[in-house]
């Protein structure tokens, strides 16, 4: 493999970043609000409960609903899929390792694998893997736009939907300028294979200054172009484009509140 | 490049013989001072001796900024940018030198004084100068070969005369000079 190669992949240049993909699924069709709640939901449920295997039926459960909506593939391609699969393992790998409470399940030498070590290493991965699940189906099913509106919708002022959709947007065009910057620092001689922590400072500030310069620039001439057409001249704004709730949402809904309350009602 | 398969060897070292200048000069920007920006590459290449020093403070005089030395470089305007990343990559002395429209934003005489520069660097030390230009006076000056890209594809590679001359019959008297 060529040395261009091990670059352009150590840049994540060979995988999909972490954006929306457009889909007809059942995931990409529920409201914007009910797919918020659902994450925001997992995300409490697997610290509130308290059975690894409760914790394992939720991934289990999120990479259900990722294969039922075809899913599964771009789960696996985007940028840092990898990084999380081997960070759950390692969090697994560790508690198996150094939990020794609980009955021996086997002995290799002074090695001892226990089924309290099992059980952490199920319940600290796969809350861990929840987390990561929840929200990269979240991201991958969401127009970001849909959700800035239905925010609007449900009463957050637009000026800070604008900012939301606005720094959605914004984000490839910094990554193509940090790509920018970086390779312009290669061509000046600049190294990055240091150890040292102050070099390393140094160089973070002559990578970030160029982009936040240019991010500043970008939000000025915004902001006077956004001027020069009335922005915020009226209170409330109108929706060319709206999205509404449909009965997928109330189902979805309902079954969010089902899965509340029967976690409360299970709670000791 | 200049002989060798880029392929076995590291950026780092190919930075020495090549100088590059970005589109925007924001991009390329990473010292605190104009003379910290000016000796940049050639300080991480270890190579900013009392000749080169001279030689950098000599360009800084001749673009106008000799005295603006101190000043942080996102103080500058557009152009006097543009003119700053154009010695910030000549300042380490590289054989191959890629600009990508570095004539943006300045005046005849500071347009010259780029040119002029470049040039100089071909006739005394034979660095090869390859330059996105969009200006059919300057190209007619200063360039010895045209390569015409249409929709990305080479469509013409030749002196800038016979150049002119093919742009011409092609219809595209846009790219040929006035005069």
């Amino acid at each position: 493999m060529s040395r261009a190669t091990n670059r352009s992949r150590a840049a994540g240049g060979g995988r999909k970043r972490i954006m929306y993909q457009p889909g007809r699924s059942f995931l990409h069709r529920l409201y914007p609000l009910v797919k918020l709640a659902w994450l925001l939901f997992t995300t409490l449920w697997v610290f509130v409960v308290n059975s690894p295997w409760a914790v394992a039926a939720a991934v289990a459960f999120l990479l259900a609903a990722a294969a039922a909506a075809g899913l599964l593939r771009s789960l696996a391609q985007v940028r840092g899929a990898r990084l999380f699969a081997s960070t759950a393992l390692l969090l697994a790998v560790l508690q198996v390792l150094f939990v020794h409470s609980g009955d021996t399940l086997l002995q290799l030498g002074p090695l001892s694998i226990t089924d309290d070590g099992v059980s952490a290493g199920i319940y600290v991965a796969g809350r861990f893997m929840s987390v990561i699940l929840s929200s990269y189906l979240f991201v991958l099913t969401t127009e970001p736009s849909d959700l800035a509106y239905a925010l609007m919708r449900a009463g957050v002022p637009y000026r800070y939907g604008f900012a939301f959709i606005t720094a959605l947007r914004l984000v490839p065009i910094f990554e193509q300028e940090g790509r920018t910057v970086y390779h312009a620092q290669l061509a000046r001689g600049v190294r990055y294979d240091t150890r040292s922590p102050r070099r390393f400072l140094t160089l973070a500030r002559q990578f970030f200054l160029p982009l936040l310069v240019s991010a500043l620039g970008k939000v000025d001439a915004l902001a006077v172009s956004m001027e020069g057409r009335c922005f915020g001249k009226y209170p409330v704004r109108t929706f060319l484009r709206e999205v509404h709730p449909g009965r997928i949402d109330g189902l979805a809904l309902i079954l969010l509140l089902a899965a509340a309350v029967g976690t409360a009602l299970a709670r000791p | 490049m200049l002989g060798q398969d880029t392929r076995g060897v590291p950026v780092s070292q190919l930075a020495g013989q090549v100088g590059l200048v970005f589109q925007n000069p924001d991009h390329q920007l990473f010292a605190d001072s104009v003379w910290g920006e000016a000796t940049f590459a050639a300080s991480n290449l270890g190579t900013l001796d009392e000749a080169t020093a001279a030689h950098v403070d000599e360009m800084l005089g001749r673009s106008g900024l000799g005295d603006r030395r101190d000043d942080h470089p996102y103080r500058l305007s557009y152009g006097e940018k543009r003119r700053l990343n154009v010695i910030s990559i000549l300042a380490h002395g590289p054989r191959l030198i890629l600009l990508d429209e570095p004539l943006i934003g300045q005046d005849r005489d500071n347009a010259e004084f780029i040119l002029g520069l470049l040039r100089d660097r071909v006739d005394t030390r034979a660095d090869a100068v390859i330059m996105v230009n969009h200006d059919p006076d300057a190209t007619r000056r200063y360039a010895d070969r045209v390569l015409f890209f249409d929709g990305g594809r080479l469509v013409i590679d030749a002196p800038p005369q016979a150049a002119f001359e093919r742009l011409r019959s092609m219809g595209r008297e846009a790219y040929v000079p006035r005069n």
